[in-house]
C-alpha cells in the first residue's frame, strides 16, 4: 500500500512538473492588444491560445468571437485581471502602470515597437519562443525576408524613377506618414517616394507644401473621408487628375503583420494599372 | 487719436498683414509666378483664401470677445464663455468619430456649428433669470458636461480618429470653403458690427451694470441676450470654421481697450481690425516657421500674445 502510494505521488509530480514545464514553454492565456500581433499569433498557427483581443483586432475574421479587452492605448485592466492570462502581448505604448499591475498580478507581459519591418522580424523571432512555435517562426521568417528582398530586386530592377508620393492619413487637418513611418517603409517597396523626407512620424503638414511639391500620386489612408467635397485640395495636381488611390486593405499595410507583404504586392499592381501607359513618372507631371 | 484716424491705421496694418499674407508661406513664389498658364497659382489661390480666412475669424474672436467682457464686466470674459468650444468640440468629434465625415467636407463644420448652437440654445434655456453672472455659470456648466461627453467619445473612439479630433481642436484656417464658410461668415461679422455699432452706447451703459443701465432707458436683460447671442454666435460660426483659437478674443479686446479707451462706437472697428491683423500675422508665423508642419494657429496665438500683453499690461501700469 505504501509503494502503491509513494508511486502515486511520483506519478503526480511528473504529471504537475510536466504541466507546468509545458505551461513555462508554450503559455495558453494569450491575449494580445496590437492587431498586428494578433494576426501573427494566428499566422503561426497558435489561435488556440489566444483568449482576449485588443478592441481594433479584426482579422482573422473567427478572432471577433474573442473578448476584447481594451486596446494599447487603454487597456481594460480589472477584465484582463479577472481573465488571469499567461501572457499580453502589445506595442510600447501601454501605460507602464498598467504594464506593471499585470506583472504584480503574476502575467507576463511583452511590450516592444511594432512600426516597421525590423519590429516585425524580431517580434516574430519572439512569438516563436514565447509561444513555442521555433519551426513556424522560422517559416515565417525565411519568407518576410524573401519577399523584402524580391521587392528589392524588383526595385533596383525597375526602369522607371520612383513615383513621388504624399501618403494621407487624415484629410482635414493634413495628417501624413512621416520619413521613418510604416506607410514610408512599405511605399518605398512598392516603388513610391515619399515627398515629406525631413519630418518623421505622423505630422500635419501644410497643403501649400503638398501643393509646391506636386506629388504624382496620393495614397489615400483616410478611410471613409471624401476629398470630392474639399475646396482646398482642388487645387493638387494628383487631385484634379484622378491619381489618387485607396488602398484595396489599408489594414494589411498599416499594420506590420504577416498580410503586409500581399498588401505591398496589390499596392504595385494598383499602381501599375493607374499609370499603364506612362513611360516614367515624368509624364504624370506634364 | 479721432477715431477716423485711428481706423485709418489700423486699416493699413491689416491690408499690410494681408499682403504679407498672399506672399509669405511653406513655399517661396516669385512674383512671376503668381499667374500661371493665365490662371492664379494654385498655392497663391490657397494663401489668399486663408488670409481672408484668417481675417474673419480674427475680427470676429475679437468683437465677439469685446462684447463679452462689456456686457458681463468681467476681463476675463472670451468668446468661447457660454459653452461654445465644448459643443463645437462635441458636434465636430460626433461627427469625426460616428463616421459622419464621410457625408462630405461639410459634415465636420456644420456638426461643429449645430454643438455650439445647441450649447448655447441650452444656457439661454436653463438659466431661468438670464442675468449676465447666471449666463456666466449656466456657460460654464454646459460647457463641462459638453467637454465631459467628448471624452466619453475620446475613449470609445479608435486611435486614428482621436488624432482627427485633437488636430481639430488645435484650431487650422488651411480648410476653409470661401463659398459655403468664409463668405456667411464675413455677411454675419458685417452684420454684427453695424449691429453694435448702432448700439454702441447702449454697451457702454451695460458696462456700468444693469441697474445703470436700465435707469439710462436700456433694457438690460433683453440687451444682455440679444448681445451675448449674437457674440456666442458669432464664435459659434468662427469654431465650425476654424476649430477652437484660444487668446484672441480674449486679449484683443483688452489690448484695444487700454490703447483708445472704453468708449464701444470709438473701439469696435478697431478691434475687429486688430483681431484680424492679430489671427493673420499668427497664421503666417504658423506657415512659416516650419516648411512641411504647421504649427496650429492656435498655438501662436497664445505664444506670441502672452508676451506681448504682458509687456503692454506692464507699461501701462508704469505709466499711471
Amino acid at each position: 500500500m505504501r509503494r502503491l502510494f509513494s508511486l502515486l505521488c511520483l506519478l503526480a509530480v511528473f504529471c504537475l512538473a510536466a504541466c507546468s514545464d509545458e505551461r513555462k514553454s508554450a503559455p495558453d492565456g494569450v491575449v494580445s492588444l496590437s492587431p498586428a500581433l494578433t494576426e501573427l499569433v494566428c499566422h503561426l498557427g497558435q489561435e488556440k491560445r489566444l483568449v482576449a483581443r485588443s478592441t481594433a483586432c479584426d482579422w482573422p475574421e473567427s478572432v471577433k468571437k474573442l473578448p476584447t479587452a481594451g486596446d494599447f492605448t487603454e487597456p481594460e485592466l480589472e477584465r484582463l485581471l479577472a481573465m488571469k492570462p499567461a501572457l499580453v502581448v502589445s506595442n510600447e505604448f501601454v501605460n507602464p502602470k498598467d504594464a506593471d499591475a499585470l506583472r504584480q498580478a503574476g502575467i507576463a507581459v511583452e511590450l516592444h515597437p511594432c512600426d516597421g519591418f525590423d519590429d516585425y522580424r524580431e517580434w516574430v523571432a519572439l512569438m516563436g519562443k514565447l509561444l513555442d512555435c521555433p519551426r513556424e517562426a522560422d517559416s515565417e521568417l525565411k519568407r518576410a525576408n524573401d519577399r523584402i528582398a524580391e521587392f528589392e530586386v524588383e526595385l533596383k530592377n525597375a526602369q522607371n524613377k520612383p513615383l513621388r508620393a504624399l501618403y494621407v492619413i487624415w484629410d482635414s487637418p493634413l495628417l501624413t506618414a512621416g520619413a521613418d513611418s510604416l506607410p514610408d517603409a512599405v511605399g518605398r517597396l512598392a516603388g513610391l517616394e515619399n515627398i515629406v523626407k525631413t519630418e518623421t512620424g505622423y505630422p500635419s503638414i501644410s497643403l501649400e507644401f503638398v501643393l509646391k511639391e506636386d506629388p504624382d500620386v496620393i495614397v489615400w489612408f483616410a478611410h471613409g473621408k471624401d476629398w470630392k467635397s474639399n475646396p482646398s485640395w482642388g487645387g493638387i495636381r494628383a487631385i484634379r487628375e484622378g491619381r489618387v488611390l485607396i488602398p484595396r486593405d489599408d489594414s494589411a499595410l498599416l499594420r506590420p503583420g504577416p498580410r503586409i507583404f500581399d498588401g505591398i504586392a496589390d499596392l504595385k499592381s494598383d499602381l501599375e494599372t493607374m499609370f499603364a501607359g506612362r513611360e516614367s513618372a515624368g509624364d504624370a507631371q506634364e | 487719436m479721432k477715431t477716423a484716424r485711428i481706423i485709418l491705421v489700423y486699416l493699413a496694418a491689416a491690408l499690410a498683414a494681408a499682403v504679407c499674407g498672399v506672399l509669405f508661406g511653406a513655399a517661396r513664389i516669385p512674383l512671376s509666378e503668381f499667374i500661371q498658364d493665365d490662371a492664379l497659382n494654385p498655392i497663391v489661390e490657397l494663401r489668399i483664401v486663408r488670409t481672408a480666412a484668417a481675417a474673419v475669424v480674427g475680427a470676429s474672436l475679437a468683437v465677439s470677445g469685446l462684447v463679452f467682457q462689456a456686457v458681463l464686466r468681467n476681463s476675463l470674459a472670451e468668446p468661447y464663455l457660454l459653452g461654445v468650444s465644448g459643443g463645437a468640440g462635441l458636434g465636430a468629434a460626433g461627427a469625426i468619430l460616428l463616421g459622419f465625415g464621410a457625408w462630405g467636407f461639410m459634415s465636420v463644420p456644420l456638426f461643429a456649428l449645430l454643438g455650439a448652437v445647441t450649447a448655447n440654445v441650452l444656457v439661454f434655456a436653463a438659466v431661468r433669470r438670464r442675468t449676465a453672472e447666471e449666463l456666466l455659470l449656466g456657460g460654464v456648466m454646459i460647457g463641462t458636461l459638453a467637454s465631459s461627453l467628448l471624452m466619453v467619445l475620446i475613449t470609445f473612439s479608435h486611435s486614428r480618429d482621436m488624432a482627427g479630433v485633437v488636430w481639430w481642436m488645435l484650431g487650422s484656417v488651411q480648410n476653409v470653403d470661401p463659398a459655403r464658410q468664409l463668405a456667411p461668415a464675413a455677411v454675419l461679422l458685417c452684420a454684427t458690427t453695424v449691429f453694435l455699432l448702432f448700439r454702441a452706447g447702449d454697451v457702454d451703459l451695460l458696462t456700468f451694470g444693469p441697474e445703470y443701465a436700465w435707469n439710462h432707458g436700456v433694457n438690460a436683460r433683453v440687451m444682455t441676450v440679444v448681445l451675448l447671442a449674437l457674440a456666442s454666435l458669432l464664435a459659434a460660426v468662427t469654431v465650425s470654421m476654424a476649430g477652437i483659437i484660444g487668446f484672441c478674443g480674449l486679449v484683443v479686446p483688452h489690448i484695444v481697450r487700454r490703447l483708445h479707451g472704453g468708449s464701444h462706437r470709438k473701439i469696435l472697428v478697431p478691434a475687429a481690425l486688430a483681431g484680424a491683423v492679430f489671427l493673420m500675422l499668427a497664421d503666417i508665423l504658423g506657415r512659416v516657421a516650419s516648411p512641411v508642419r504647421e504649427l496650429p494657429v492656435g498655438m501662436v496665438t497664445a505664444a506670441v500674445g502672452c508676451p506681448v500683453f504682458l509687456w503692454l499690461l506692464n507699461r501701462s501700469r508704469a505709466g499711471s
